[in-house]
This record gives C-alpha cells, structure tokens and sequence, in this order.
C-alpha cells in the first residue's frame, strides 16, 4: 500500500474511505466528452514503446492496480478533455461523474542548462541519437547519454514525479491522473522528443543546440591545406547545364505580387516586364 | 607563355593573376599583410596585356593567396610551386600576388585564352548557367551596387538550379577561394565558404549578364525615380520570400559506387570497398538529389528547398536505421555523409537491405551492373565414350546406352564459369565477385548446396542421361542427377553436342540420297533425313514439324529407304483417313521398292496380321482402324511408328491417342505441319506420343510449363521448354534462310484423297449409268454428238460426286463429314489458317462453291470471298481489294469459280493455291495457279492439286502428269473440250472410270472424326 496523502490545496473536501467497487458506482457514472482525447490502443496494453513502458513502469509500481486499469478504461472512451505536456508538468483536464472537470498535474525534475548543453554537445559529436529520434524512435543508448552527466532519463520513481488531481479520491494516482498518463505514454511513442521536452528542453531549442555544437566540432569546409593535391582543378563534375530550354521569360515575374510603388499609371512590377521579355529573346 | 589564374575574392570578384612558368620574377616586390611576394607572379603590366586580349577592364591590387609550396628544412617554405607541377608533398603558403580586379562580365563574353587554368573552366561554366537564368528570366532585381544603373539583378535558385549551384560549391578549384581571409590565422588554410563564394560569384555573373542584355533597352525615368529612391525596396524585400514553391518534402536516398580509387588516388586493388552516400532526394522532382555532403556544407541555401535539409537528412537516416541495423555506426559522427561497406557488407545491402529499404519509401540507387542476384546454376558438359573420336563422333550409329564421361560446373546467370573463376568465387570472403566485368552477389546457401553437389555429381552416364538432364524437369529426375539447382545447359561435343543445341541439321554429318529413293532431295531435305536417321539410330524419338510443302512425306520415305537396306520389321504409319492413299501413292512413286500395306478400310486383312506383316516394309493405316485393330497390332513389334498429323491426336485421352501409346516399336517420330511449339498442349500430347515420359505427366507439364508461360507470360518458362524440347523437334519454315534458297517459285503437288462410302456407292451408280447408257447408244448405232454429250455429262458427274455427293443429288444438304476431298481440304485449310497466310481455292462447280462457302466460313470462323460468274464487276474489284491488303487484314481465303476468276486477277497476297477438282487442260489450271504467282509475289507459292485417289480424275491425272503412253493427246489443241476423251472407245472409257482399289473408302462411318473423340466418361 502506497502512502496516502491528503491534498493540502482542497483542506475541506468531504473524506471518503477507500472506496471499494461496489461504493465506487455511488460516485455516479462518468460524463460522456465529445472529441475528449481517446487512447488509440483499443484493449490490452497501452503504450508500445520501451520508452514509453519506463515511463508507465513508475506508476505501475505505486501498485494501485484497479485504478490504473479504470484510468485506463478513462482513457480508452475519451474522458480526457485536453492535455499538455510542457517543460516540468503534464497539465490535463479530465471529465470525471461530477460536472466541473478535474485538472491532472503530473509534474517532473527539469535537467539544469549546464546538463542540457552537456547533452546537445554528444549529440552533436554523434549525429546517430538525433537521427534516431527525429526517425521517431528513442535509441536504446540514449540514457547512457544522460548518465554520463549524472542524469537519469526516465524519473526512477514517483518521488520524482509528483501527482495531483482535483478529484475527491485520496489514491494517488486515481483514475484520472492514470489516464492522463497512459495517454501521455501514447504521445511518448508517437514523439520520443516530448519526453526530453517534458524534461525541459523542447525540440526546437534542442536541435538548434545540436547545430551550433555541431559547428563547433569542426569546419564544414574542407580545408584548403587538405586539397593541396588538386589545387587547380574541379574538384568534382560541373552539372550538366544542357542547352538552355526555351520557356516563357516572365514565368518569375507572374509569380510576384504587386510592388506597390505607381510608374506611369501601372504598378512597378509591369515597369520590368519588358526586362524580362527582352532577357527571353 | 603565362599561366593564366583567377580567384574570387569575397568582397572585390574577380581576381586575374597569372605566374610566369619560366619563373621570371615580375611581381610586385610589396608584401600584404605581411606575405612574401611570389616570386614569379607576373607583374600588373603583363596582366593588362593579357586582360586586353579578353577585352576586360578593371583595376589593379595586391591579393593574398594560399598556394601550395616546397616545405623547406624546418618546415619554413621556400617557394610556390610551379600550378603544372606534381603537388603531393607541398604545404600551402601565404604568398603576395599582383591581380587585375575584373569585372564579371569578362567570363562571359569571351574566348578561352591560352595557358588559362582550371579555375576558369569551372568559373567559365557558372557564367553558362548564370545567363541560362537570365535566359529563363530566373532573375530579380535587386538594390544596385552603384548609382549608375540603379537597378541591379539577383539570381533566383531553385530545385535544379539549386542543385547545380550546389554542384560547382563541390567543384570548385581550391585555386579559386585561396585568397586568405581577413581575420583568420593564415595557417588554418580554410579559405572562404565555396558555396558562399559561389553564390557571390554568381550573383555577380547575372547581375553582369542582365545588364549588357538590358544595355540598349530604355528605362522609364519613373522607375529609375522609384529605384534610386528607395521606393521600391519594401516591395522589392517582399519579393524576396514569394515566391519559391518549395520542392515539398523529400526522402532519404542511398547510391551504392564502388569505389575504384582510394583517397590518394591510387588504383585500389585487394578487397573491393564500396561506398554507400547518403542523400535526399526531392519527392515530387526526382532529379532534385543533394548529397549529405552538400547538405553538412550548405551555407543556407538549401533551405530554400526544405526547412531544415539537416534534420530532414538526419530523421530520414534514423528512420532507414529501424530497417538497416548497420546504419547505426555511421551515424555515429557529427555529419555523416555516407558509409563504407566491405565486400560482405555490400553483399548484405545488394541482397538484404535495397528492397526493404525501397519498400519503406527510401530511395536507393544501385550501380547499373546490379540486377538482381545472380542466377546460380550448374552445366554439364558430357565428354569421352567409345571410339577414338569419343562417343559423339559417330556418324549416326550412337546408342542411348553408350557411356560418356560427365564434367559439371557452376553456372552465373547461364554462364559458366572457368576453374578460376569457381574458385574465387569459393575463396570469396562473401559471395560477391567481380566476374566478366561486373559484380555479382549469389546466395551463399546456394552456393554451398551447389558445390556440394559438383562433388558427388555423376561422373559417368549413358548418352540416354545426358538427354535426359538436358530435357526432364529437375523434379523427375532420379536422385543422383537431380542437382539442387536448376541445370542451366547440358553440352556436348559432336552431333549429340549439335542435337542439344538444336543446331542439329545443320551441324549433322549429311546422309547421301538412299539409292532406292526416286527422287533428289533438296538440301534442306537432305539435311532432315540425317536428322532422323540419327535420331533413330539413338532410339530417341522426334517430330519434324517442317512448313507445310517442305516434303515430310518424302523425307520419310527416304529415312525408311535408307534403313532398309538390312531387313527390318515393318514401320508402322498412322495417318488421317483422308491422306492414307496419297502415302500409298506417294511410297508408289518415290519408294518403289518398299513393300507398302494399306491396312485400312472394309477389306483390311482381320485377325491374325503375323503373316501379313511379315511381307510389308511399310504398314499405312487410318487414326480409326488403329484404335479399332489396336489389340492385334499391339502384338506385333514394328520397326518405326510414324503419326502423320500428329497435331491432330492432342486428347490425350482419346483412344486414338491411347492406342498409339501402345504400339511396340524401336523409334517413334511424329510429322505435323503447324507451329507446334507455340500450342502447348499439343506439343505436351506430340511429344509425349514420341518420347513418353520425356515431358513428364500433362499435370506436371501444366503446373511447370503452360501455366507459368500461357497465363502469366513467363518468357524465361517458354525459353527453358523450347530448350527442352529442342534435340527431339525439327521445325523449317519456308521462310528459313536455309531453306528459301532451295525452295522453287512454286511447289506443285497433287494430293490424293479418298472417297467415303457415300461418294463411292454414288460414284458406282454413275459408272454403271454410262456404261448402260452407252452400250444402249452402241447397240442403236446412235453414236456421235449424242454419244459424246453422254460421255461428257457423265465425267462431269463422276467429278462432282468426288466433289462432294451433294453436288450430284442438288439436294442441297449439309457438307460435313460425307467427302474425303473436303476433309482434306479442311485440313489444308487449317494448316494455312494456322500459319497466319492466304490461299485461293478454284472450282469448276459454281454450285460447289455456292455451299463451300458458307461451309468454310462457318467451320473456321472466317470471310471467305467468293467469286464467280455471276459476280458484278464492282463486287469482284472490292473482293482482290480486300484480299490484297496491304496489311495482311483481309479475308483469308478466297474461292473462285475456274472460269471467272481463272484469268485477269492478281491475287499475290496469296501463298497457296488448291484446285478443288482437275481441268481437263493443265494449261487452264495454270493459268489460274498465276493468279498467285505472278509479279509482286516474294514468297514460294504452294500449288496443291486435289485428286480423288482410284476415281477418274486420279486417272486423268496420271495422263496429264505425263506418265501414261496417251500423254501425248493431252498436250493437244489446249482447248476446254477434251476430246480425246470422249473419242476414247467405251471399254477404254469403262478402264478410265472404273472405280479402283486406291479409292481408299474409309470404314462406314469414319471421317476422321474419331480423333477427338472423348470417351472418359
């Protein structure tokens, strides 16, 4: 059994015991949601990846298994009214029995810079762990990564991972905040960078490091003291120009909107077509 | 003579320097930013003299330049080297050199000078495509860099002009950005960014280019206003982003070179390497690739095309590496470029990784000597045997059972391969060698299995195996000659090399004429002859499928006149009922001394046959009374079982079919006219009639052959058969090169055929008519014109009941199935149908035609044209035009009454002629034959005389043939009345009609129709 806690931010909500299955129904049903985020996994198991089985083996050790199931259950018809999963927090609304939504918070450490610069400078060295996640998959070395700089990835438990619902049930996580996560777990397999966002870096940020690292690895150029050998020539095949095809001169131009500037009654732009006819003949 | 050197310098263009390569000092003895003068750069005095030449104006300078030089003792340098030296073991060094600053335009309107370097050319050639933009009005005015003409020009790149500008990026000489950076440590040797410069230069280029082509177009004043203004740089600024459709997303592209040279340059030899470059290729322009290389060097064009071309480069590589593991360790840099793969590496991507990587949407570009794996399969090749020739030698006297020796080899795509060759390929570290001039990758398992197989392979076997392995599916082989992959040839030396090969007749050692054959064959003829003689001589059986005319008939005749020379038992031939009196004929004439039995018709000899056979060379009988006498016959052992129109058997389940199979004799050989090998299922019944087994079981033969080749156009299925079957069939058509030569314009011949019993019962009635008739005449002493009218009207009905019965009763009946002439025709016919040609048919008998028409017609679901007296002039001219298409579309046969269309016509689209009944004058025939054969006509006319064989105009033909002592007579006036007939005396006339025994009439209800038949259920 997983240490209660009571919430400190709803002092006076109506305590109720451990609600068993059959008490459970007195909470009423749940409200329909239209266009709520369905769970895309129909039965069995959500979530396919690995990764994002690391992150639903946290709460699966809190041991709360009927609720995970129900969350699960939550997740599947819908009752998810929005989610975002920002730089330390995934924010959710979730439609519960009562009419006013519950909001789900299921915060995380976010890595310090020092760390995240640490991390952008090996990708940068070794372009294979950005390739493999803008391919959509989480190398299986990436945490190795972030071990070198003392880091753990993926929270190693729920003191890491702090959960709070405004629903009246003393579990944590109840219902809801499993279904927030289990469609968290989707988001994870569908974006593997969400994960490194919710850690606090978002992708564009990251990428834009790993190329300003990247230039710090070296010059893109090849020096000129590695070309001695072939210092006068082409260094490769001059593109093949063929003969210049004959085509409609002012094709560009069509394209361009208005100048805006009045020459002799029209505007700029008809000004230069007879340029671009005459380049044409 | 100077060497003529141009950089770019960022900021200042166009630098023209030159050096002197007699190293006559001449530049300037300044130094700028502290680099020592070059020592034999040429001074600004000699640069002017030169630039005139290019027409060039400009001003002059001092540039910097990092120029590979001598490295002195302790690494100091001491001097430039010379740009048409070796530069292998220089360094560069910061040199200062006079230049000329010349304007852009210089490169493109002018010749190439003497003594310019390779920097030109590539600068030369980005002037092409900068007035290729202007050209295609790829250009935007931008802020003029001087007040003069206030309105400058940019070029526009996108999709393959990108590519291009990217291409001379990589291309361009170090020569050209040598020019030393401000702020940069002179030792770093970087030198600037060459896609920047490239776009510099280019920019430079077009805006030179637009310019000169705008020089004498007038400008309005108020745009010149608005330009110098500033006016319409807001606009201008927005033109600067619409515009650029992008190329839209792109996907990542692998190419696979080999790589021949290494880094150095030098020649790799030792293990092959090859390089797989990583790319992206545009997806809606696939002649939109940029290379990683380009990608990592981008300066920022490239955008232009796709938002990020790194990230896309590095998402697309991560995708591929789900699919190829390998991946992984090349990315494992900061701009992976592409990977290097080994000789085992290259195999795996070849055969593992190309498909599925093309399947998942990449793109992968394969050297062009890449297929697809290479076929793996064995030959054998039989050697050795008896005699000191070896086995293969012997003219016409080798045994199925005679042992050859056997060498097997690996085969790569059907060609074998050398002892060095299978043995690098064993020694191969992976399955992937180069082998006559290309890279080939083949399956290791295969491979294994296949030597496996070269080391308990049969060395020994009989000439009956070799043929065997050449033809039988793999399947049925017996197990120590089924190879577990595909045989891809069986050779051989010799005339069983040549019988393999199919190139038999030609290859065999030729046969002289048989002195018992009364006839000299042609060399074609010759040539088949030797065929089957050798065929026989090895008890394997054959099918000469020559054209139709070519003489089969003959050739075997000949075959049997050639063996017969030792006694033998008798051969037995099979044909339909329709042709068994020509063969008798046809043995009469060019076979005299063959003992011929027709064993056929009511009054064949019953039970027990020993005695019979024993006295006969030659058994002809019909399809019918085989499948009749079959038990008695299958008593008996014959020499040869010959089936003439074999085509005609192919039920297999017919009793016809299942009674040839039980016939016991030595050789078996099928003749047939049509191109049997394109029918497969004929060609399964005809060769399985011949060689049984050979093919394997018609279910076995459907599943492996027919199927794969009929319903799913399996060319490679249909060459493998034709291979099979190519030792045991003999096709010539009229056409061959090695048979138009011996062939005659025309080939004349008459075919006999025979009476039903309907026809002869008729046939009877009528002779018995005349003869009373005329012996009532003789006895009232009424003879004359009364007695010649009577004479005529009786041959006149004697030839129609040959015709057909219906003729003579004008009842207007059915035609099917009651007159062996028309039987025979309709064989022709289909023969000539098959073959894709035309033929003319002659009557005399309007009537005849009238229902032959139709009948033909409706038979074989064609137009038959029919022309006769009573044709309108118009209708005769639309029918030779239809028939004479020119694209061969028009009716197929057509049908002429002797008297109308006999003369007149040109009718060449036609290659075969049949005259349905005999003339009394062979010169009115003749003339009808020339309808065909006239000017215009390529091809060897085929003329066929149809005679009724034992009737009257079998008789008439002798005489007119020439071989009766009244020949004479007939070579008379050349008119239509044969009067010496009709002065012939009645007895004379009896003899001349009289119904003969080579009638041939056939069993009472057998009009060959017993062929078909299926009696399964």
């Amino acid at each position: 059994m997983p240490p209660r806690r009571r919430r400190p931010t709803e002092p006076f909500r109506e305590k109720f015991p451990e609600p068993g299955p059959d008490r459970f129904e007195g909470y009423g049903k749940r409200i329909a949601v239209e266009d709520g985020i369905a769970a895309r996994s129909r039965r069995g198991a959500i979530g396919e990846s690995w990764w994002s089985g690391r992150f639903l083996a946290v709460l699966e050790k809190l041991g709360v298994g009927g609720r995970l199931d129900r969350g699960k259950t939550y997740a599947r018809a819908g009752q998810v009214v929005d989610l975002a999963i920002d730089p330390g927090e995934v924010v959710a609304t979730v439609q519960g029995s009562r009419s006013e939504p519950y909001r789900a918070r299921i915060g995380i450490t976010t890595f310090a810079d020092e760390a995240w610069e640490a991390v952008e400078g090996a990708f940068a060295a070794d372009s294979w762990y950005a390739a493999s996640l803008l391919g959509g998959t989480v190398p299986d070395d990436l945490e190795e990564v972030f071990a070198r700089v003392g880091l753990s990835l993926f929270p190693t438990g729920a003191r890491e991972m702090p959960m709070d619902c405004s629903c009246p049930d003393w579990s944590v996580p109840c219902k809801h905040l499993a279904a927030v996560a289990y469609l968290v777990a989707e988001r994870f397999d569908d974006d593997p960078f969400l994960i490194l966002r919710w850690r606090g870096r978002d992708r564009t940020t990251l990428l834009a490091g790993i190329r300003e690292r990247r230039d710090d690895t070296g010059p893109a150029v090849t020096p000129l003291a590695q070309v001695v050998d072939r210092f006068w020539s082409a260094g490769g095949p001059l593109p093949d120009l063929g003969r210049p095809v004959p085509g409609n001169s002012e094709e560009l131009l069509d394209q361009m909107p208005p100048l805006g500037v009045a020459v002799d009654g029209t505007d700029a732009r008809e000004a230069l077509r007879p340029f671009y006819r005459r380049f044409g003949l | 003579m100077l060497a003529l050197h141009a950089a770019w310098s960022p900021g200042r263009g166009l630098c023209f320097w030159a050096e002197d390569p007699a190293r006559v000092a001449g530049g300037s003895r300044s130094r700028a930013r502290g680099a020592r003068p070059h020592p034999f750069a040429a001074d600004h005095e000699r640069l002017w003299a030169v630039a005139a030449a290019l027409g060039a104006t400009g001003g002059e300078g001092q540039a910097v330049l990092h120029l590979p030089s001598t490295a002195g003792p302790s690494g100091a340098t001491r001097e430039p080297v010379p740009s048409d030296a070796a530069t292998v073991s220089a360094a560069l060094a910061p040199w200062t050199v006079p230049v000329l600053e010349l304007d852009a335009g210089v490169l493109l309107r002018s010749e190439p000078l003497p003594g310019e370097g390779g920097e030109f050319t590539v600068l030369r050639a980005l002037g092409r495509l900068a007035a290729d933009l202007v050209t295609r009005g790829r250009v935007l005015p931008a802020p003029a860099p001087d007040d003069d003409t206030p309105l400058g020009w940019r070029p526009v790149l996108q999709g393959p002009d990108l590519v291009a500008a990217d291409a001379f990026a990589a291309a361009l000489p170090p020569a050209v950005r040598a020019e030393a950076l401000d702020g940069r440590p002179v030792a770093d040797g970087v030198g600037p960014d060459p896609a920047e410069l490239v776009t510099e230069a280019l920019t430079a280029l077009v805006d030179a280019e637009a310019r000169h082509r705008l020089r004498s177009e007038p400008v309005p004043p108020a745009l010149l206003r608005a330009a110098a203004t500033g006016e319409l740089e807001p606009g201008l600024a927005r033109w600067e982003v619409v515009g650029a459709p992008h190329a839209g997303p792109a996907r990542g592209t692998f190419r696979l070179t080999e790589i021949a040279v290494d880094d150095l340059g030098h020649a790799v030899d030792g293990e092959p390497r090859f390089w797989l470059e990583f790319s992206l290729q545009s997806a809606q322009d696939a002649s939109l690739r940029v290379t990683a290389e380009s990608i990592w060097r981008d300066a920022g064009s490239l955008r232009r095309w796709l938002d990020d071309p790194s990230e896309m480069l590095l998402a697309e590589l991560g995708r591929a590496a789900t699919i190829y593991p390998e991946l992984t360790d090349a990315l494992r840099v900061p701009r992976p470029t592409g990977m290097e793969l080994d000789r085992a590496g290259t195999h795996h991507f070849l055969l593992h990784v190309a498909a599925p990587l093309d399947r998942a949407g990449f793109g992968v570009l394969l050297p062009s000597w890449w297929s697809e794996p290479a076929r793996l399969g064995i030959t054998a090749n039989a050697t050795g045997g008896a005699g000191p020739e070896g086995v293969v030698a012997l003219r016409g006297r080798l045994r199925k059972e005679e042992l050859v020796d056997f060498s097997w080899k690996l085969a790569v795509d059907g060609e074998t391969l050398s002892d060095d060759e299978m043995r690098a390929l064993v020694h191969a570290k992976a399955p992937l060698v180069f082998l006559r001039g290309r890279w080939v990758a083949v399956d290791p398992d295969r491979l294994r299995a296949g030597l496996e197989f070269l080391d308990r392979a049969p060395a020994e076997g009989t000439v009956g195996d070799v043929l065997t392995l050449h033809s039988a599916y793999h399947d049925d082989l017996p197990p120590e000659w089924a190879a577990p992959l595909p045989v891809e040839d069986v050779t051989a030396g010799g005339s069983l090399g040549a019988l393999l090969s199919g190139a038999a007749d030609a290859h065999l050692e030729l046969l002289d004429d048989p002195p018992a054959l009364e006839a000299t064959l042609r060399p074609y003829q010759r040539r088949g002859v030797s065929w089957l003689a050798f065929l026989s001589g090895l008890r394997v059986g054959g099918v000469l499928a020559d054209d139709m005319g070519l003489g089969k008939t003959l050739q075997v005749l000949a075959l049997e006149a050639h063996e017969r020379a030792d006694p033998l038992p008798p051969t037995l031939l099979v044909a339909p009922t329709s042709v068994v009196g020509n063969w008798q004929r046809e043995a009469a004439r060019f076979t005299p001394g063959l003992r011929v039995l027709v064993h056929h018709g009511a009054g064949r000899t019953t039970g027990d046959l020993t005695a019979v056979l024993a006295s006969a060379d030659l058994v002809v009988t019909s399809y019918g009374t085989l499948t009749r006498d079959v038990a008695e016959l299958s008593r008996h052992a014959f020499h040869r079982l010959v089936l003439d129109e074999a085509q005609l058997v192919k039920n297999n389940r017919s009793r016809a079919a299942r009674a040839v199979r039980t016939i016991d004799a030595q050789h078996r050989l099928a003749l047939t006219g049509t191109p049997v090998e394109n029918r497969l299922a004929e060609l399964w019944s005809i060769m399985d009639a011949v060689n049984p087994g050979l093919l394997g079981t018609v279910t076995a033969f459907r599943d492996r052959y027919a199927v794969p080749i009929e319903r799913h156009g399996r060319s490679d299925v249909a060459k493998r058969l034709q291979g099979a079957v190519r030792p045991f069939l003999l096709r010539r058509v009229k056409t061959d090169r090695s048979v138009v030569d011996d062939l005659p314009d025309k080939i004349e011949t008459v075919e006999r055929c025979g009476l039903t019993a309907e026809q002869a019962s008729l046939y009877q009635v009528v002779v018995d008519e005349m003869t009373e008739t005329l012996s009532g005449l003789e006895t009232a002493g009424r003879e004359g014109i009364e007695r010649r009218g009577k004479v005529l009207a009786a041959l006149t009905k004697l030839k129609q009941v040959c015709d057909h019965p219906a003729l003579l009763l004008h009842d207007g009946s059915a035609l099917a199935r009651r007159s062996g002439k028309l039987a025979r025709v309709e064989e022709i016919v289909a023969e000539i149908l098959a073959a894709g040609e035309k033929a003319l048919l002659f009557t005399q008998f309007t009537e005849f035609g009238d229902a032959l028409a139709p009948h033909l017609a409706r038979r074989f679901g064609v137009e038959v044209l029919w022309l006769h007296g009573g044709t309108s002039r118009r209708a005769r001219d639309t029918m030779v035009e239809a028939f004479q298409a020119d694209d061969g579309s028009g009716p197929p046969l057509f049908l002429l009454s002797l008297k109308a269309g006999g003369t007149g016509l040109t009718l060449t689209a036609a290659q075969h002629v049949i005259h349905l009944d005999r003339w009394w004058n062979p010169a009115v025939e003749d003339q009808a034959t020339d309808r065909a054969f006239r000017i215009g006509q390529k091809r060897t006319v085929q003329v066929r005389k149809l005679v009724c064989g034992g009737t009257v105009e079998e008789r008439i033909d002798d005489l007119i043939e020439g071989k009766r002592a009244l020949a004479g007579q007939v070579i008379g006036d050349g008119g239509d009345d044969p009067d010496w007939l009709t002065g012939l005396s009645t007895d004379e006339l009896r003899r001349m009609v009289a119904l003969g025994p080579g009638a041939s009439t056939g069993d009472e209800d057998e009009v060959d129709d017993e062929l078909d038949d299926d009696d399964a259920a």
